[in-house]
């Protein structure tokens, strides 16, 4: 639809635009054309005119030379001056026949001085007639040569030359030469390719004379052609009806103006211009037409306007086309242009109530904000304190947190080494049973050797006294030497030493398992009565072998009560202090344990002479994994491992170091902790992960 | 006290058995000896005894319930358990009940074993004196 109209809206007028453009177009290359045209034939117009008025004054000097030849004869001027008219018209007859021809003159006069015609050499029978010429008249009255275009009675316009002829005596007369301008205009007709038309005007003419002299020049009187003047000469083959035509329409005078008028005739094409052929007295004649073939020229510019017209289509049409498909590719973009706006505006109206929307919620928003405002400042002091207090509860939090995960690191320290404990009380109880059984055995019957070997000296004694008094002083001898040599005696002497030695290694394995036995036994955590100084004791024994080659340890134990407690607890504490003495002596040094009661706590201390505890570790020497032995010796554990089971039991612990000195940890244990009623009976129960009872052999 | 009372060692182990026998021949002390609980009830019910030294671990019946049976039976004969474990709950508790009269550790001291034998053997002296009155 838009199409369409764009097309036709814009279209119609371009077309209309393209139609007179072309039209301004063709009208001016054919003014332009036709102007040249014109232009051209005026020149030539203008040149034939020139030429014709040249080829005159030619013809006119000609004449004069002519006439001056004559005029100087002597013999002429002595017959003039007689009036002897024969011999006149005898001596001027050469001269007449010289100069007279086809392109000469063909009227020769002689006038008297008062203006009569004394002798006509062309036609001597006729003379003595006056002579009412303009040219004469002037030459009569100027005393001058005089010429000019003058119409003679025949219709003929002819070129005349009057001259005033002299003697010694006066004037003679004047002598008079004609040549009529046929010739002229044939010249002009071949010089410049035109062809021509010469009209007189009838009033100057009379009908007759003017027949007589047609027929006398050959060409076929025809008075009657045009109304108002007759065609004199002409270089056609025929007069043309067109030319008829167009004469006749313009009665009474020249053709307008400087118009060329076209004539056409004989399937060829002319432009006709006339122009007046005036008489010397200035009488217009008649009219010299000119006729200007113009058949190629018309014909170019005819093929000319056509090829004009052609390109000015042609370019038209291109234009056309090109508009066109302009048009439509403006068409098609306008369309997706208009397509597109068309969503904008949907989009547009979308987005509009979706603002509107927007807007009025942000209003609301806005009104809420301003209450909201209203109540910020006590919001935020509500928050602040909310605030304020979460971080309390955080950083409390925070705390408990660490503190749990500080007692779950020494949890777990104490769990490592309590299974540890646990399993070397598990092999141990096996130990125990195993050794225990040989090693009774074997002690038993060492005992027994001894109470036989005592048996079996006193026997030997009594048998000595006996055979003493009995027998001989050879057997004696004898025997004496032999008790000697077998070294009875000292078998004897020994024998006790030997007995005792063997008892004491028995006793001690004996010790060492009941020892091992009693100190690992971790599963049995049951609260009960127990002699600290036994679990002292005990524990002393146990670390013997770490402590005998680096320290004498000294007992100094008081007279305590039995405390409730877990034993087994204490005895790991107890090594653990022992250990870590034996540790801090580098050489050689003294471990002092001692036990004492105030009122109502026993303590225990344990006291080295080793190389002490600068002052600042002694605040973490309690932490877990804190050790200050080379890698791979001390787990860190073992001070955390006391420190929590003196706390399990509600007792304390305490250290006093001095560098270079020595360490003494002092452990107080309160008689009456709130767990008396745990300790229900003095012998502990059966360890449950001791060898069942009964299930094996023994 | 002119007449010895006897004994009767019970244990599974055959040196452990030699050695209590070694000790009574030693101390002139009459001596009979069983390796298992149910060798030393028969034996028992045959002869009398006046002490049973019975070691704990037998298969079988272990030491305690045996010497508990033989109390329940004999409540005159005197129980002593010999043990290789260092510390036994229950044989504490036998002595408080007095189903046993003593407790012997293995290895024993040669004293310790001679100490309990002659308790014991007061012990019975005390019953038969008792016996003489009532008859």
């Amino acid at each position: 639809m838009i199409l369409s109209n764009l097309r036709r809206h814009v279209l119609v007028p371009l077309s209309l635009t393209f139609l007179v453009l072309l039209g301004s177009f063709l009208y001016s290359a054919y003014a332009i054309r036709r102007n040249n045209i014109s232009s051209a034939l005026d020149q030539q117009y203008h040149e034939a005119q020139s030429l014709f008025n040249e080829l005159l004054s030619i013809k006119s000097e000609w004449m004069i030379a002519m006439a001056e030849t004559i005029i100087n004869d002597p013999l002429l001027k002595q017959a003039m001056r007689r009036g002897d008219r024969a011999a006149l018209y005898q001596r001027a007859l050469p001269y007449y026949r010289r100069i007279s021809g086809p392109d000469g003159i063909t009227q020769f006069y002689f006038h008297s001085p008062d203006a009569r015609n004394f002798l006509r050499v062309y036609r001597p029978q006729q003379y003595g007639d006056r002579i009412t010429r303009e040219t004469l008249r002037r030459a009569m009255e100027n005393h001058t040569p005089a010429h000019g275009l003058e119409l003679d009675s025949s219709g003929m316009l002819t070129l005349r030359l009057v001259i005033p002829w002299h003697d010694h005596a006066g004037l003679l007369g004047y002598i008079e030469l004609g040549a009529e301008i046929e010739d002229t205009m044939r010249k002009l007709v071949s010089i410049n390719h035109v062809d021509y038309l010469v009209t007189i005007n009838k009033q100057l003419l009379e009908r007759k004379n003017w027949e007589a002299g047609m027929i006398r020049l050959n060409r076929r009187p025809e008075w009657e052609l045009l109304p108002d003047r007759v065609v004199a000469s002409h270089s056609l083959k025929h007069i043309p009806d067109d030319i008829v035509r167009m004469l006749s329409r313009n009665r009474g005078g020249s053709f307008s103006g400087n118009g060329w008028k076209d004539a056409t005739f004989d399937e060829r094409s002319f432009a006709v211009k006339p122009f007046p052929l005036v008489e010397t007295g200035g009488r217009v004649a008649g009219e010299f037409v000119l006729l200007y073939e113009t058949t190629g020229i018309t014909k170019d510019f005819y093929n000319f306007v056509l090829k004009i017209a052609l390109l000015g289509l042609g370019i038209c049409s291109v234009l056309f086309a090109f508009a066109w498909r302009i048009l439509g590719l403006v068409e098609r973009n306008l369309h997706s242009a208009q397509q597109k706006l068309a969503d904008e505006v949907d989009n547009v109206n979308r987005a509009n109530s979706l603002l509107e929307l927007e807007v009025t919620e942000r209003q609301r928003v806005e009104a809420e904000l301003v209450h909201l405002n209203d109540h910020l400042e006590e919001r935020v002091e509500e928050r602040t304190r909310t605030l304020e207090a979460m971080s309390r509860e955080l950083e409390q939090g925070r705390n408990e947190l660490e503190e749990a995960y500080s007692e779950l690191k020494s949890r777990q320290a104490m769990i490592l080494h309590q299974d540890k404990m646990a399993s070397i009380g598990l092999l141990s109880a096996g130990v125990a049973h195993d050794i225990n059984n040989p090693i009774g055995f074997v002690s038993n019957n060492l005992e027994e050797l001894r109470v036989y070997m005592s048996r079996l000296r006193h026997f030997l004694e009594a048998q000595q006294a006996i055979t003493q008094s009995c027998a001989g002083p050879a057997d004696l001898e004898a025997l004496r030497r032999e008790r000697e040599e077998l070294a009875i005696d000292s078998i004897f002497e020994d024998f006790d030493t030997l007995i005792g030695e063997s008892l004491d290694g028995a006793g001690r394995i004996s010790s060492i398992v009941k020892n091992l036995r009693s100190f690992s036994r971790v599963d049995d955590v049951e609260y009960k009565l127990a002699d600290i100084n036994e679990c002292l004791e005990s524990t002393i024994n146990i670390t013997h072998h770490e402590l005998r080659y680096k320290a004498l340890v000294h007992r100094q134990y008081g007279d305590i009560p039995p405390l409730c407690c877990c034993p087994q607890q204490l005895n790991q504490v107890f090594m653990n202090l022992l250990i870590n003495a034996g540790h801090a002596i580098e050489k050689r040094g003294e471990i002092t344990v001692c036990s004492w009661r105030e009122e109502d706590s026993v303590f225990v201390s344990i006291a080295d002479t080793g190389s002490g505890i600068p002052d600042e570790l002694l605040p973490r020497i309690f932490e877990p994994f804190f050790t200050t032995k080379e890698v791979g010796k001390g787990t860190g554990l073992g001070l955390s491992i006391v420190y929590d089971i003196i706390s399990l039991h509600r007792g304390e612990i305490s250290v006093a170091s001095r560098v270079g000195e020595g360490t003494t940890f002092t452990i107080r244990l309160s008689l009456d902790a709130g767990y008396g009623e745990k300790c229900d009976c003095q012998i502990s129960e059966p360890p449950k992960g001791a060898p069942a009872q009964g299930d094996r052999n023994v | 006290m002119s007449e010895k009372p006897s004994v009767l060692c019970v244990d599974d182990e055959a040196p452990i058995l030699r050695t209590l026998e070694r000790f009574c021949r030693n101390e002139g002390i009459p001596v009979r000896s069983a390796s298992s609980a149910a060798d030393a009830l028969a034996l028992m019910e045959r002869e009398p005894v006046d002490i049973v030294l019975s070691d704990y671990l037998m298969p079988g019946m272990n030491g305690l319930d045996f010497l508990n049976e033989v109390h329940s039976r004999w409540p005159r004969v005197s129980g002593i358990v010999i043990s290789g474990f260092v510390e036994l709950p229950a044989v504490a508790s036998a002595l408080r009940q007095g189903i046993i009269v003593g407790f012997l550790h293995k290895p024993w001291k040669r004293d310790e074993l001679k100490a309990l034998i002659k308790n014991a053997s007061e012990r019975c002296r005390g019953f038969a004196k008792e016996g003489a009155v009532a008859s």
